[in-house]
């Protein structure tokens, strides 16, 4: 009831503040139809590069609105009430890192339909990679919650967390499935983790 | 029964308060009274169990709160120095949001009532002004029922009709056997009110 309840106003926040699922998908199709008039729509030149093109947009997406992941609540008082919600802090951190990931890669997903639909990407190779970015997008939220949260508690680290996050986002381009897997299952607890203390050692102090 | 002993905070190794102990029977009423940044906000929060003092210890009913931080949190309701209302919200979401979270929505029309945010419900909260906007704040302390409450300078942001509407409420409270601790730079009418000043907790400052 909690994770549902945060998830819901989170998605609800960043639709009515423009940085929702249309957001993202405009986005990705004004950077497509760029490129497609750059190749003056030929579909055998575009099929050549669209697929860094789309892991490209996975991280664009993934990192796009990171500030608002954890800043706003901070600025705002948010951090204290949830605090003293009475529901564990991870429920409110895990909450709030679903809500991200579905908004940065479900728009990514359709956008790879839509390509399918429009004969830039072959039938066989569509599955596995939304299967492959549903997890690399898991992993990009992942290393952005933990950025969020190292560079929140002080602003002195943001070069040290942004250098971290080049760290552990570089085994998505490079490694295969089961290796994907493994590394989301140890960065989500470490994520989740780094943000509870976060907002744990923060929600006060900032009265 | 809410109670502390002891209780001192150092913030960046320069002491806060110290020494500082109370005990409040259910009904009580606790004004703690200070200038600006002497450090009201953080005593508050302290009480909340939202910081974690150096020395001594915030009990509820003889538990010491951080040890049960999210029962005692079911029990408590803060209203900080900020409002933590999204501008991006109604003014009912931004109430019947917190009001879920802790289990029921059922109180979220009384809260609009009491505070007449009814006919702004469904406005976004950034089209209001501060003090409606603080409104929205101290409608939660309705809307999620409460043993203690614990407001940070709730009377500065309103209007005078506000803080009748709040100096009301906080007597209705306290006379249905709730906690009231809230902080204020000015004297309030509220006659069951101990009053606390903060000063005398604070390590005297001698001039050289």
């Amino acid at each position: 009831m909690g994770l549902w309840l945060i998830v819901k106003q989170e998605l609800h926040i960043a639709h009515a503040n423009g940085k929702g699922f249309f957001r993202f998908l405009f986005f990705f199709l004004s950077l497509l139809a760029v490129i497609l008039l750059a190749e003056h729509f030929k579909v055998g030149g575009i099929t050549s590069y669209i697929v860094p093109f789309i892991w490209l947009n996975a991280l664009i997406a993934s990192q796009y609105s990171l500030s608002y992941l954890l800043e706003h609540d901070k600025k705002d008082g948010t951090w204290s009430l949830f605090l003293l919600s009475g529901k564990p802090l991870h429920i409110i951190v895990i909450g709030k890192w679903l809500a991200y990931w579905l908004r940065s890669s479900s728009a990514l997903i359709l956008l790879i339909f839509l390509l399918r639909f429009a004969h830039y990407l072959p039938e066989i190779f569509t599955v596995g990679l939304v299967q492959h970015l549903m997890i690399g997008t898991a992993i990009f939220c992942c290393v952005g919650m933990m950025r969020a949260s190292i560079s929140i508690r002080a602003t002195a680290y943001n070069n040290i967390a942004s250098f971290l996050m080049l760290l552990l986002v570089a085994p998505v381009f490079l490694l295969s499935m089961p290796w994907l897997v493994g590394e989301l299952v140890v960065l989500f607890p470490v994520s989740v983790a780094l943000g509870c203390h976060a907002i744990r050692n923060s929600g006060g102090r900032n009265c | 029964m809410l109670s502390c002993y002891d209780l001192g905070l150092k913030i960046n190794d320069e002491t806060v308060f110290a020494g500082l102990g109370f005990s409040l029977a259910p009904s009580s009423i606790l004004a703690i009274r200070g200038n600006a940044g002497v450090g009201k906000s953080k005593l508050l929060a302290t009480l909340a169990g939202l910081i974690k003092p150096d020395q001594g210890v915030v009990s509820y009913n003889d538990v010491p709160v951080l040890d049960v931080l999210t029962a005692y949190a079911t029990l408590v309701q803060y209203v900080g120095f900020q409002d933590a209302v999204k501008p991006e919200l109604t003014v009912e979401e931004n109430i019947a949001f917190w009001s879920l979270l802790k289990g029921s929505s059922e109180l979220v029309p009384a809260a609009l009532a009491y505070f007449e945010l009814e006919d702004k419900k469904d406005q976004l909260s950034h089209s209001l002004s501060p003090d409606w906007q603080h409104r929205i704040a101290l409608a939660r302390l309705i809307a999620c029922q409460s043993k203690v409450w614990i407001l940070d300078d709730p009377f500065t942001r309103l209007d005078e009709d506000g803080k009748r509407l709040l100096l009301n409420l906080i007597s209705v409270r306290s006379n249905e056997g709730g906690t009231v601790i809230l902080s204020s730079f000015d004297p309030l009418p509220l006659p069951k009110a101990i009053e606390l000043d903060i000063a005398m907790f604070q390590p005297s400052k001698e001039v050289v």
